[in-house]
């Protein structure tokens, strides 16, 4: 146990050297808190813009806020993805081609030991820098739009945490299979955009894909259903232990 | 407490990089693995901290439960986390390899005195030079008194001070612990090891104590002539300078037959020795194709 | 348009950017070694919003080997 503590001081340590501990709640924030603010100001925008004729009258249904949220969501299944591929995607890989894992590796640590703390650490940095995001967004949200129950944007945070965990396992495991970095970051956003387009196309079939975790997120805020729901949190986390054992037994057998 | 490896063999992309090595390493003796590069060294040394599966043969100490916590290891080119400073590293393993908090402050101190490194305890890693990395590495290695140190060439980065420094704090541990080492410098593996292990293509082909290996009869001998020497198409012969050449005998019968020759031959020897064995002839004996 | 909402809102977005900008400059500054010149980080930091202190954040620096 002790030996798991302190891989995860050092994993926090060394985010709080590279800083990586401001600038993703930063990223974060700047992305969500994008969403509300362009909504709002979409017709302003257009008219800037000069795209429209002259006197031409243009209607634009307001979204409600629930709306604007779950279009906050839907934006980080796109670019939040991205953002914490490259945030985590070195982790391993990183520490394996420096030679820096050896010094871990020659000491009484447990393969899953190493791999626990890494996500354990990136996981917490990653669902906190979500948390920010997404609450900053809802401030603006009942600023410019109107309130949302609170029980129901939790619903959807917690789900969404979930999911961005998922990611974030999904990463560490890529990074303790492959060398290279370019490699990990392609093959993991071409898997999350293929299963959340299949997930869309098949989505009976599909309905407890981790990816349909950030469609019951939206749906929390929306019309409230939970089809699915419980059994997307079993699969994701059921997969999160198998991607978890797997990436030990991958930094077990490729030591250097 | 005496050590050994059985049989060990590894093979990479069907390439026979181990092969078939077994040897014995003895409590408190500093035992230097010499030869060419590409002789399986390293990937031996791997193979014996556990950075590398095996799956033929047997290494004695790895099948103690908590193996890692009696071994130290140096890689030949240590990086670290650059983000670090020298002494939070050494905390940072000293409490992977579970020593007690009280123990590790005191051990850290010293192995930073030893090492040379106190000054820069605070000061990042990234600033380092490769000899301070080099030193920070045997640091780590020594750090928890392991009772068996693995350090793959240890002093080949490292100018002529820094060498004796590192070669120092080796004979200083040579009592408590027993030392591994590959080298490329024989003149430092013939001050300060006791036995040597000679690898050419993944096989030890000689092993043994110094003393053991440099006693061994020379066929080679040493042939000096007061003016130069004649043609000599009958035997092995290395001419070194017109009157002087190496001569290896297979026999005794050789050597008595190149003795007559020289007296027919009328050459005035002004010397006839059997030569003297290093560390580097044995090693350029053993490596020759 | 709302002028007052407009800076109210834009306000802490402008916060937000300044110290992810500083951050970025002040690790710059603290990197013994980065990818490309120092210079080049400095005007990829400064003029490409969001995107150029990421960019440094995760290539930026650079471990050496000896």
């Amino acid at each position: 146990m002790r030996g798991f503590i302190t891989l995860v001081k050092k994993e926090y340590l060394g985010s709080i050297r590279s800083k990586k501990v401001i600038w993703l709640p930063i990223v974060f924030m700047l992305m969500t808190l994008t969403q509300p603010l362009t909504l709002y100001y979409m017709e302003d925008i257009l008219k800037m813009g000069g795209g429209l004729p002259e006197g031409s009258v243009l209607q634009m249904p307001v979204p409600s806020a629930e709306e604007v949220m779950a279009s906050v969501l839907s934006q980080l299944n796109t670019l939040g993805v991205l953002v914490i591929v490259i945030a985590v995607m070195s982790t391993i890989s990183d520490e394996r081609k420096n030679g820096s894992l050896t010094f871990i590796l020659t000491r009484p640590v447990s393969s899953l030991q190493i791999v626990g703390s890494k996500t354990l650490a990136e996981g917490s940095i990653v669902v906190i820098s979500f948390i920010c995001g997404y609450l900053l967004s809802y401030y603006y949200t009942v600023i410019l739009f109107s309130t949302i129950p609170i029980q129901q944007v939790m619903e959807s945070m917690l789900i969404y945490s979930l999911y961005c965990l998922f990611i974030v396992v999904c990463v560490i495991f890529s990074s303790a299979i492959l060398t290279s970095n370019g490699a990990i970051a392609i093959v993991n956003i071409l898997f999350f955009s293929v299963l959340s387009i299949a997930g869309s196309l098949f989505s009976e079939f599909l309905k407890w894909s981790p990816t349909e975790l950030s469609n019951h997120a939206m749906n929390t805020l929306i019309d409230e259903s939970t089809h699915g729901l419980t059994g997307s949190i079993l699969v994701t986390i059921i997969l999160m232990i198998l991607l978890l054992f797997a990436g030990a037994r991958a930094v077990d057998q490729k030591r250097v | 407490m005496s050590f050994y490896v059985r049989n060990l063999s590894k093979i990479f992309n069907d390439q026979v990089v181990v092969n078939d090595v077994s040897f014995e390493l003895e409590h408190g003796r500093c035992v230097a693995l010499i030869g060419p590069n590409g002789a399986g060294k390293t990937t031996l040394l791997k193979m014996l901290t556990g950075l590398i599966a095996y799956k033929q043969g047997e290494i004695s100490f790895q099948k103690a439960k908590e193996w890692k916590q009696d071994i130290g290891f140096l890689p030949q080119v240590p990086f670290f986390y650059e983000w670090m400073t020298p002494g939070e590293f050494l905390t940072f393993v000293g409490r992977l390899s579970k020593m007690d908090e009280d123990l590790l402050s005191r051990k850290i101190e010293e192995v930073l005195t030893a090492t040379g490194l106190s000054e820069v305890r605070n000061k990042k890693i990234q600033g380092f030079s490769g000899g301070m990395k080099q030193r920070l590495g045997l640091a780590q290695a020594i750090l928890h008194e392991p009772a068996l140190l693995f350090l793959d060439e240890p002093v080949s980065a490292l100018d002529p001070v820094g060498r004796r420094e590192v070669m120092t704090i080796l004979s200083n541990l040579k009592t408590k612990t027993t030392i591994l080492y590959s080298t490329h410098v024989l003149h430092d593996a013939e001050e300060i090891s006791d036995d040597i292990l000679l690898m050419k293509n993944g096989e030890i082909i000689s092993q043994g104590t110094l003393e053991q290996l440099l006693s061994q009869a020379s066929d080679v001998f040493e042939v000096e002539s007061a003016s130069s020497l004649p043609e000599m198409n009958n035997f092995t012969i290395n001419l070194i300078r017109p009157n002087k050449a190496e001569v290896s005998f297979k026999s005794i019968e050789e050597k008595k037959q190149f003795l007559q020759w020289c007296v027919d031959q009328d050459i005035n020897l002004v010397s006839f020795q059997e030569r003297k064995q290093t560390l580097e002839t044995l090693f350029m004996e053993a490596v020759k194709p | 348009m709302d002028n007052t909402l407009l800076i109210q809102l834009l306000v802490p977005v402008i916060i937000l950017q300044l110290i992810l900008v500083v951050t970025a400059l002040v690790s710059l500054k603290n990197t013994a070694y980065t990818n490309g010149p120092k210079w080049l980080w400095v005007l990829i930091i400064l003029f490409f919003n969001l995107i150029g202190p990421i960019v440094f954040f995760i290539f930026g620096k650079r471990g050496r080997r000896t």
